[in-house]
C-alpha cells in the first residue's frame, strides 16, 4: 500500500474525533429545537447523536469487513508522515478544539441561558433551554463518555455505544428527572393547572423504566 | 463539567433550595386568595408539598424499590404500593380530619360561626397575614416531624 494512501487514511481517522464534537454541538442545538426535555424520534437530535457514536466507533466498525473476509489495510501507527497532510489534520483538530469546543459551545450555552429567561417571560418553562445549555457545556465529557463506550477492535462497537447510552440515560439521568418531575407536579398543583398527576406518573415511570423494558420483553 | 453533575445540582437546587423558598410565597398567595373569597386550597397545599419534595421523591422511590430493577413486576408493584398507601395510610388520616370537621360542624362552627362569613374571614386572614412566617415555620415543623411517619 502506498504511503500516501496510508497517510490519507490516518488523516481521515484523526478527523473522526473532531467530527464527533461538531455532531455533539449540532445535537445540543437540535435538542432545544425539539423541545429540550424531549426529542423527536428520528429527528435531528437523535440523528446527530447517532452520528457521534458512528464517528467514534468508525475504526472498530471496519473490522466487519475483515470478519466478512475482505482484506482491510489499517495504517500502521497513527503518525502522519506527509507534512501538509499532517498540517491539515492538526489545523482542523486545533480549530475544533479551540474554536468550537472551547469558545463556540459555551457561547451557545450562554445564549440558551438567556433564552430560558425569555421563555419564562413568554409563558413557557425555562427548563428546555437550561437543559440544552447544560448539554452544550458538557460536550467534552459526553464525547469522552461515548468514546469509552465504543471499544476498540470490536466490530459491534456502534451498537455497544448505543446500548451503553441507553443504560446511562435509564440508570443515571431518569432518576434525576424523577426529582424534576415531582417539582413540576407541585408547581402545576399549586397554581391549579392540569397535568400534575401526569407528572407524578412520569416520576414513577422514570424510576421503573428498566423494569418496563424487561416487562415488554417478557410480553413478546 | 458533565451533564449528569449539572442535572444533579439542578435537581438538588430546585428541590432543596427553590421549592422550600417558594413555599413561603405560596402561603402568601393562599392568604391573599382566601381574603378575596377565592379558592386558596391549591396554593396552601402547594406550599406544604413544596416543603416535602425530597420526601415525595423518596416515597415514589420506596414504592419502586420493593422489587429489583430487573423484575418485570416492578411497574405493577410500584402502582400497587401507591394504591396501598393511598387507601391504607392517606385515607385513614383524611378520615380522622373528616371526623374533626364533623364535630366542628356539629358544634355549630358551620352555621353559628361561619368561617365563610365576611367578618370571620377577614379576621382569620388578618391573623394569617400577621403570622405568615409563623405559619411557614409551623408547616416546616409538621413536615420535619412527619419524617418519622404516622404514630
Amino acid at each position: 500500500m502506498p504511503t500516501l494512501i496510508y497517510d490519507i487514511m490516518r488523516v481521515m481517522f484523526a478527523l473522526t474525533e473532531p467530527a464527533a464534537f461538531i455532531c455533539l454541538v449540532n445535537a445540543g442545538v437540535a435538542l432545544r429545537k425539539e423541545g429540550g426535555t424531549v426529542f423527536w424520534v428520528g429527528g435531528a437530535f437523535s440523528r446527530w447523536m447517532l452520528w457521534t457514536v458512528i464517528f467514534l466507533a468508525l475504526e472498530p466498525t471496519l473490522v466487519w469487513f475483515q470478519f466478512l473476509g475482505f482484506p482491510v489495510f489499517f495504517p500502521p501507527g497513527a503518525g502522519i508522515g506527509n507534512g501538509w497532510l499532517a498540517g491539515i489534520a492538526t489545523g482542523l483538530q486545533t480549530f475544533v478544539a479551540d474554536f468550537v469546543v472551547a469558545r463556540l459551545a459555551p457561547v451557545l450555552a450562554a445564549y440558551f441561558v438567556m433564552r430560558s429567561v425569555l421563555d419564562t417571560a413568554s409563558g413557557t418553562g425555562p427548563l428546555p433551554s437550561i437543559l440544552s445549555a447544560m448539554f452544550l457545556l458538557a460536550i467534552s465529557s459526553t464525547h469522552a463518555l461515548i468514546d469509552a463506550w465504543t471499544p476498540v477492535g470490536n466490530r459491534f462497537s456502534i451498537v455497544l455505544g448505543l446500548e451503553s447510552m441507553w443504560n446511562y440515560v435509564a440508570s443515571r439521568i431518569f432518576p434525576l428527572a424523577a426529582g424534576l418531575a415531582i417539582c413540576g407536579a407541585i408547581i402545576q398543583f399549586a397554581f391549579n393547572r392540569p397535568g400534575y398527576l401526569r407528572l407524578v406518573a412520569c416520576a414513577g415511570g422514570f424510576l421503573t423504566v428498566s423494569a418496563l423494558w424487561i416487562l415488554i420483553n417478557r410480553m413478546m | 463539567m458533565t451533564f449528569l453533575t449539572g442535572l444533579t445540582n439542578l435537581t438538588n437546587w430546585l428541590g432543596n433550595v427553590i421549592m422550600p423558598t417558594l413555599a413561603g410565597l405560596l402561603f402568601v398567595i393562599a392568604v391573599l386568595r382566601a381574603a378575596r373569597n377565592a379558592p386558596f386550597q391549591y396554593a396552601m397545599y402547594g406550599g406544604f408539598l413544596s416543603l416535602m419534595v425530597s420526601g415525595l421523591l423518596r416515597a415514589i422511590e420506596t414504592f419502586s424499590r420493593v422489587r429489583a430493577w430487573n423484575d418485570p413486576d416492578q411497574v405493577w408493584v410500584t402502582m400497587l404500593g401507591l394504591v396501598n398507601w393511598s387507601a391504607n395510610v392517606f385515607l385513614p388520616v383524611y378520615g380522622v380530619s373528616q371526623v374533626v370537621m364533623a364535630l366542628l360542624h356539629y358544634g355549630g362552627a358551620g352555621f353559628r360561626i361561619y368561617p365563610g362569613a365576611p367578618w370571620a374571614r377577614h379576621i382569620i386572614i388578618a391573623m394569617a397575614s400577621f403570622s405568615v412566617s409563623g405559619l411557614l415555620r409551623m408547616a416546616e415543623f409538621f413536615v420535619a416531624q412527619g419524617t418519622g411517619g404516622i404514630s
